[in-house]
């Protein structure tokens, strides 16, 4: 319950949400004056609208929330905010990256490997990571999950999992 | 409109739809029970599965994993003090007291039957009123559409979270997540970065399961790993039995709490964007007001458990009224059930009960047969579903990770849509680390296309000439809500940045 409260306040920050306000901003920049010109014809024919229009729309009312974040949040800033800055957004970062660097793994492994592998990885790892610690129920978990799931999945689906 | 419902209930009342609804109810109640799922992940993990059934049984079974998830959220909190859904929290404020004196059983039965009986009254409500909805419905025309979804937006924006542009930025990022692909209209390319999978968009299904489901699991494992494991989730309750007895006469002398309980819940139901929790709490503190003895709610008392299921499960049938008539979901199980809908070939809107008025009538009575069903099961499976809420985080997690993967492989056996749920879950853990909505985002994503399509039709039409917004009242109507809605949420914040 308390790690929900701290998730909840931190979530509350406005440290954080100016951290986050500007990096949508850049993105939001990004969006508009690289990625849509690119990427999306620009030319509208007379009967229609063009189709940059509605993403260009988006993107740009997505720079005015997110400058608005900014501001709304810097008006409730106060010097503590700005120490605390490092327990803030550190957390939050170092998740991010274990989720990406886990997440990479599981795309990279699975049709490499194969699912009855990297299915049993992922279920010990994160047994162990939530704190369970009864190793037998995990291993037979691990074993048998991964191979009873890809035999319903073939009897039942005649899918072939990785 | 009977004999159509008659018809329905021949189509419906088939051993295989009846089967499919009892998978879907176990599945629902099962995955509702675990603290930190509910029926939204339940719905997420399941849809890629529906895809195998014949569409009606699609549905039902969808529909069935929707309600029992909803209720099945009310064990955990009862049991364990530790709801399963939010909306079950309120149940728990006097489930647990009344387990712990020795009733744990009398708690989830007074749990399952208001279940049961909100969700009846809300979809016969469901059943008369979509009909008169939709013909109104009929009268909307694409500017009429672009205010409602506007309005939806605001609602939803200004409701969910604690701050409107928390709110609007994960809409805005969704509707422009729902860009990528296929232009509607010409169909050139928009971001598809030359590769045939963004044709068709994001994959609905990888999108929300990623956000949805797996980031939900992901900050679990986080929170457990930081707390160090996770406390002991053995029943805190009494040992010694005092009374599981509920003769329904006793049950039934609360109706007035029962009514109005689910009326609220089908009120709320019917807004997009103000979601179950809304409803459960609202209900308690209404059948608090309306108690001789305001005091015993908080210890055990059966009028807390008989308000906050009504309600919460009343909203089950009610959302589904704008999410048919309109194509607007009412919450986000609604705009999962809509992704269901739009996979098996129906699109919803005021046109779906004429061209798929068969299927219509059938999911209706497939909701209400549901209903018996959902008793019958809930009543047998109490003890099992007290042993499935108190199993351990640390063998249910792992394994609803896998489940996701097997979730979103299993449609398009595609390497892409494991890969875009991941990013996604990625997405949605920061998202809810940060504060900001997830429903919002699958929300904004899910009716991206019908509002750029409307839009875009609107324009059209009209071209430059904005006094035809001013010619419908209907789009003023609307647009008068949202301002309404808008400026409400703006002043709130304004205040706390003053003040």
């Amino acid at each position: 319950m308390e790690k929900k409260e701290s998730s909840t306040s931190i979530a509350g920050s406005p440290i954080l949400n100016i951290a986050v306000g500007i990096i949508l901003a850049a993105i939001s920049f990004w969006l508009i004056f690289a990625l849509i010109p690119n990427n999306i014809s620009q030319v509208s024919n007379e009967n229609d609208i063009s189709p940059s229009l509605f993403p260009n729309l988006s993107a740009w009312f997505l720079l005015g929330f997110s400058l608005i974040l900014i501001t709304l949040n810097g008006l409730k800033l106060r010097s503590i905010d700005i120490k605390n800055l490092d327990r803030n957004i550190i957390p939050i970062v170092f998740e991010a990256i274990i989720c990406l660097v886990i997440a990479t793994i599981v795309y990279l492994f699975l049709p490499l490997v194969g699912f009855l592998i990297v299915s049993g990885g992922l279920i010990i790892l994160i047994g162990f990571a939530t704190g369970y610690r009864n190793y037998w129920m995990i291993g037979a978990l691990a074993l048998f999950m991964p191979l009873v799931t890809s035999q319903v999945v073939w009897q039942v689906f005649q899918v072939n999992l990785p | 409109m009977l004999d159509q419902l008659l018809l329905g209930f021949i189509d419906a009342f088939t051993l295989t739809n009846l089967i499919y609804i009892m998978v879907g109810i176990t599945l629902g109640i099962t995955i509702g029970a675990i603290p930190g799922l509910g029926s939204v992940t339940a719905l997420a993990v399941l849809i890629p599965i529906s895809y195998y059934m014949p569409p009606l049984s699609a549905i039902a079974f969808l529909v069935g994993v929707n309600k029992g998830g909803t209720s099945g959220g009310a064990i955990p909190a009862i049991l364990l003090n530790s709801p399963g859904t939010p909306e079950a929290a309120a149940t728990a404020l006097d489930g647990h007291p009344m387990a712990k004196r020795g009733e744990p059983q009398r708690a989830m039965k007074f749990a399952l039957y208001s279940s049961v009986t909100g969700d009846t009254i809300s979809d016969v409500l469901l059943i008369f009123l979509v009909v008169p909805v939709a013909a109104i419905a009929l009268q909307f025309g694409p500017l009429e559409f672009t205010t409602v979804m506007i309005f939806a937006f605001s609602l939803l924006a200004g409701i969910s979270g604690g701050s409107l542009i928390k709110g609007l930025i994960p809409i805005i990022a969704g509707v422009f997540l729902s860009t990528i692909g296929l232009d509607p209209m010409d169909s050139s390319a928009r971001m598809t970065f030359g590769t045939v999978y963004l044709f068709d968009g994001l994959p609905l299904i990888a999108v929300a399961i990623g956000c949805l489901a797996l980031a939900s699991v992901v900050e679990q494992i986080f929170d457990l790993w930081r707390a160090g494991g996770e406390t002991n989730l053995k029943i805190s309750v009494d040992e010694t039995v005092i009374n599981s007895k509920l003769p329904l006469r006793e049950f039934f002398s609360y109706w007035r709490t029962i009514v109005r309980s689910a009326l609220i819940g089908s009120g709320i139901g019917m807004l997009p964007g103000l979601g179950v929790t809304l409803a459960a709490f609202l209900s308690y503190g209404a059948a608090r007001r309306a108690s001789k003895n305001p005091e015993k709610f908080g210890t055990g008392e059966p009028t807390g458990i008989v308000a906050t299921e009504a309600a919460n499960s009343a909203v089950v049938g009610a959302n589904l009224v704008p999410t048919i008539a309109l194509g607007i979901p009412g919450n986000i199980a609604a705009a999962l059930l809509i992704s269901a809908f739009i996979i098996h070939g129906i699109v919803p809107g005021p046109f779906m009960l004429t061209m798929h008025g068969d299927i219509v009538y059938a999911l209706f009575a497939s909701m209400i047969m549901a209903n018996f069903v959902h008793l019958a099961i809930g009543r047998i499976g109490i003890p099992i579903w007290a042993k499935i809420a108190s199993a351990p985080r640390g063998l249910i997690l792992p394994s609803v990770v896998v489940m996701c993967i097997v979730g979103v492989y299993l449609p398009g056996q595609s390497m892409f849509e494991v890969g875009v749920m991941l990013v996604f879950a990625g997405v949605g853990l920061l998202m809810r680390r940060t504060g900001f909505s997830v429903v919002c985002l699958v929300i904004g994503f899910i009716l991206g296309d019908m509002f750029e399509t409307s839009l875009r039709q609107s324009l059209l039409l009209y071209k430059s000439d904005y006094s035809a917004i001013t010619q419908s009242p209907i789009a003023m109507c609307f647009l008068g809500l949202t301002a309404f809605v808008i400026i409400r949420a703006s002043w709130r914040e304004i205040k706390i940045v003053i003040g």
